[in-house]
């Protein structure tokens, strides 16, 4: 009789400081959607010449991209409920938007950029970086005027995507995931980039893909 | 020196005594030093059987200090060598060795003539190798003066390099990078003549050489094909300073320099007139000047103390753009291509001048027909006046009254018509000196103050009159009745933020319209950001519904648009309501088409004209009203009244009596818009 009370008085003693005792919640890098952001982007921009999208087609994807990470995120949410139980600690996994106007509008300026960039993109003369930017990779059999367009170009996208990808961490309220955003968007420009473009390896070659 | 000279001067005295006597004279030695030179196996045989008599001189080595090769395997023969009166002469000799300039063979051709007496010596050299161009040298000297002509064609840059690197980067505070590319991706050819004379008074010379098929690289920095024509001269006087005179012209060729893509047309010419004080440490330079005639000129002038932290003692700049449309074709075009100030032009006349005495800087420009256009967005047509600044403040040291006089001004596709505007500028501020009217429409604006300081713009005044007619026309939008006038409270604005200090008024409709809290972040970029209150005061339903084609409606409204948010000019938030205001005596009547349109809003149509009403053409009504409160996306719907789970958006009054309802009470703002265009679309059809 005395063990049994002795045991209910730990285990009320044990949820009363479960209940009481401060919870830590970690907004950890989600990385699955900022994934998704990324592809729609990098496929956006690519692709920008070829079907020009409306901004409501985008807000629909956004949406969509939002309710995808949901039901990823509900899935989620079981061992999320364990993780309460067990440590005092919680993962929160955020999702990303990118439905600000700031961000609508960098996108509009790399998509209109697009197709000045694009035959430097298949001449390999501007390549792909591994820290999501443009570089030039060749200047060979270029004009001076080409060159001077390169360079400018290449200012003007690297610009836009640096902005971008500040913006993206900012308008989600977290300016301290930009580097893994840009990091998230390095991979995907070069997976998303067609056969025959120049990419940077990690350790910084030059490769054609 | 001077011993080598009495040593000859003895040899040569004994060499005449004795060459009656003897058939040659041959002098042989291991090694000479002479200061620096060192002169291994050296070889001297004077045959005097021949007829002339010839000289040759053998030396094995002789070693160089870089960035010069050492010298080997000379042959120097003079096969008519003659003394005569005590004067050398040696007019067609040959000088053969490995090394020098380069580390190729030589052969090089040579007259001296060498007056023991006088000193006076008179040597030419031919064909000295240099890569694949040679160089002539011709050296003449006496005991007073001394000349030097040099000469080369083609000379490639590649063998230069050496040179280059020794005698300019050598020491120059250079980038190590920059140096080493610049060395590695400069290419090009030169014909060069230096002419240089000199005494123990003074020295001068003259440079000049032709760059052909020049390319450089460094950086993202570049240059191809250029040629130029460029002339140096220098002078120096003894316990004088030294001055340097250069000219560049016939410049052709491409450059990029940072962003700038460059072409020039050899119309172009570089001066600049420079003086060294040595003892001072003080350099002079006077017209430091890039111009192309007839286009434009920029011109420097001023002092430079190198031994002060403030180097720069005086300066004076003055630019002058004489025909800015050529300007924009030949420079700005290829500068703004594939920048945000792709499509800027220019036209006209601009002149300048920027003096710096010490810290005090002036400036003064002016404008003569001067236009702009920038797209759609700017456009200024003949702009005259000039404008004054200083550094200093207007009670220490006065500026003159700035004047800028323009024909015409769009902003924002807003057409501002010709206006006078006169202002003060010093420092960081710039003041309008008085109260401007700038025509706008029938209209105008007028200024009561306008301020810039530290890169803010305050501005307060109002709008005068302008008839919505007009503003409509322009821009496309339907026709308004009545006129637009407006108060425009202190009003700031920053390079990313416009704030309006108090409530701006509009006075439109026969009512007025108050603006508050207007605050917009970025509003040049097309992602700006506005938040503001507004409030609709007493304005005239018969106006507001015919300007809108909407249906006729008598009567007044009041209203307000509260915590209004809109992002990139797309409203995202806002809680706002009309309706009828309490008390209101004008007369209350509503058309059968008004009522109508109103019904379609909440999605039915044409209900009305279906039923028996449709004989009345108008109806009475006691009060009507609409509230929206946009949140995400949605409207949450009501009206003047509630009535269960509906409420009145008009509700009637006399006989026949008609009610409005709306049952729908949270519409889809995409969809209430999209309503909205409908009902102006299908009354723009309506033609009676």
């Amino acid at each position: 009789m005395t063990q049994q009370f002795y045991t209910r008085q730990i285990l009320i003693v044990f949820f009363s400081l479960m209940l009481f005792s401060c919870v830590t919640i970690n907004i950890y890098f989600p990385a699955a959607a900022a994934e998704k952001v990324a592809e729609q982007i990098v496929d956006d921009v690519l692709h920008s010449d070829e079907q020009p999208k409306k901004m409501e087609e985008k807000a629909i994807d956004n949406n969509q991209t939002q309710l995808d990470f949901d039901k990823h995120f509900s899935q989620t949410a079981l061992f999320a409920l364990i993780d309460f139980i067990i440590p005092a600690a919680q993962a929160a996994q955020p999702d990303i938007s990118i439905n600000t106007p700031k961000i609508r509008s960098l996108r509009n300026s790399m998509e209109k950029r697009q197709s000045r960039l694009l035959p430097y993109y298949k001449s390999a003369t501007v390549g792909f970086t591994n820290k999501g930017l443009i570089a030039s990779v060749s200047n060979t059999g270029l004009s001076m005027k080409q060159k001077s367009s390169v360079k400018k170009l290449i200012k003007a996208e690297n610009n836009d995507r640096k902005a971008l990808y500040t913006e993206i961490a900012n308008a989600n309220g977290h300016p301290e995931w930009r580097s893994d955003i840009q990091k998230t968007f390095s991979k995907t420009w070069i997976n998303k980039i067609s056969s025959g473009w120049m990419y940077q390896s990690n350790s910084g070659q030059w490769l054609k893909k | 020196m001077k011993q080598i000279k009495y040593s000859l001067i003895v040899f040569f005295l004994l060499l005449t005594s004795l060459c009656s006597a003897i058939d040659s004279i041959e002098v042989s030695s291991e090694q000479l030093l002479f200061e620096t030179l060192n002169l291994q196996d050296l070889k001297f045989v004077l045959d005097i059987t021949k007829t002339p008599v010839q000289l040759t001189i053998d030396l094995t080595r002789l070693n160089l200090a870089p960035p010069y090769n050492n010298i080997s395997s000379l042959n120097l023969s003079c096969p008519d060598f003659l003394l005569e009166y005590a004067t050398i002469q040696c007019p067609n000799g040959h000088l053969k060795f490995d090394g020098l300039l380069t580390k190729l063979r030589n052969s090089i051709p040579f007259s001296l003539s060498y007056n023991i007496l006088t000193t006076e010596s008179d040597l030419h050299l031919k064909n000295i190798s240099l890569g694949q161009s040679a160089i002539a040298l011709h050296l003449r000297t006496n005991n007073k003066n001394w000349y030097a002509d040099i000469s080369s064609a083609g000379l490639d840059f590649k063998d230069l390099k050496p040179y280059i690197e020794h005698f300019i980067f050598k020491g120059a505070d250079y980038n190590a990078n920059i140096k080493k590319e610049l060395l590695n991706n400069t290419k090009g050819y030169l014909d060069l003549n230096i002419k240089a004379s000199g005494s123990k008074l003074s020295q001068t010379a003259k440079i000049t050489a032709r760059i052909k098929k020049l390319e450089y690289q460094y950086s993202d920095n570049m240059g191809e094909n250029i040629s130029a024509h460029i002339n140096v001269s220098l002078s120096k006087k003894a316990n004088s300073a030294q001055h340097i005179s250069i000219n560049m012209s016939h410049i052709t060729g491409e450059f990029l320099q940072n962003d700038f893509y460059i072409v020039p047309n050899g119309k172009e010419k570089i001066t600049a007139q420079l003086s060294y004080h040595a003892r001072q440490q003080i350099i002079n330079f006077t017209d430091v000047k890039l111009w192309s005639k007839k286009l434009f000129e920029l011109n420097s002038s001023g002092q430079l103390l190198l031994n002060s932290t403030d180097k720069l003692k005086k300066l004076t700049m003055s630019f002058q753009f004489l025909d800015l449309a050529q300007f924009n074709q030949l420079y700005l075009h290829n500068i703004f291509t594939d920048t945000d100030l792709e499509g800027l032009e220019f036209k006209g006349e601009v002149k300048g001048k920027l003096q710096k005495n010490r810290k005090n800087i002036n400036f003064q420009g002016s404008f003569k027909d001067f236009s702009s256009t920038f797209a759609e967005q700017f456009s200024l047509l003949n702009l005259n006046g000039s404008i004054y600044w200083n550094n200093t403040s207007q009670k220490k040291s006065p500026v003159k009254q700035s004047q800028l006089l323009w024909k015409k001004l769009i902003l924002s596709q807003l057409p501002f018509g010709q206006t006078e505007v006169n202002f003060s500028s010093h420092h960081n501020e710039l003041k309008l000196n008085n109260e401007t009217d700038i025509p706008l429409f029938d209209g105008a604006l007028h200024i009561n103050n306008l301020m810039i300081k530290d890169q803010t713009l305050s501005i307060d005044g109002f709008i005068r009159p302008v008839s919505l007619d007009l503003i409509s026309r322009h821009f496309n939008w339907p026709p308004l009745n009545g006129q637009l006038s407006a108060v425009i409270p202190a009003t700031s604005y920053n390079e990313k933020y416009l704030k309006v200090g108090g409530a701006m008024m509009l006075k439109v409709f026969d009512g007025t319209i108050i603006v508050k809290d207007l605050e917009i972040i970025e509003p040049l970029k097309s992602y700006a950001q506005l938040s503001a209150n507004i409030d609709l005061n007493n304005l005239d339903l018969q106006a507001l519904t015919k300007t809108y084609n909407f249906g006729e409606i008598h009567g007044r409204v009041e209203g307000k648009l509260a915590h209004l948010k809109m992002n990139a000019w797309q409203p995202i938030a806002f809680d706002a309501y009309i309706r009828t205001p309490e008390n209101d005596n004008s007369s209350h009547k509503i058309s059968q088409r008004a009522i109508d349109n109103l019904s379609s809003l909440g999605g039915a149509s044409g209900l009305l004209s279906r039923s028996f009403l449709s004989f009345f053409e108008t109806f009475r009504y006691n009060k009507l009203g609409l509230r929206c409160i946009l949140k995400n996306n949605i409207c949450q719907m009501s009206g003047v009244e509630e009535k269960g789970n509906s409420y009145y958006i008009v509700k009637g009054g006399g006989i026949p009596r008609i009610d409005v309802m709306g049952f729908q009470k949270q519409v889809d703002w995409q969809v209430l818009t999209s309503r909205l265009q409908t009902i102006q679309q299908a009354n723009e059809a309506v033609i009676k």
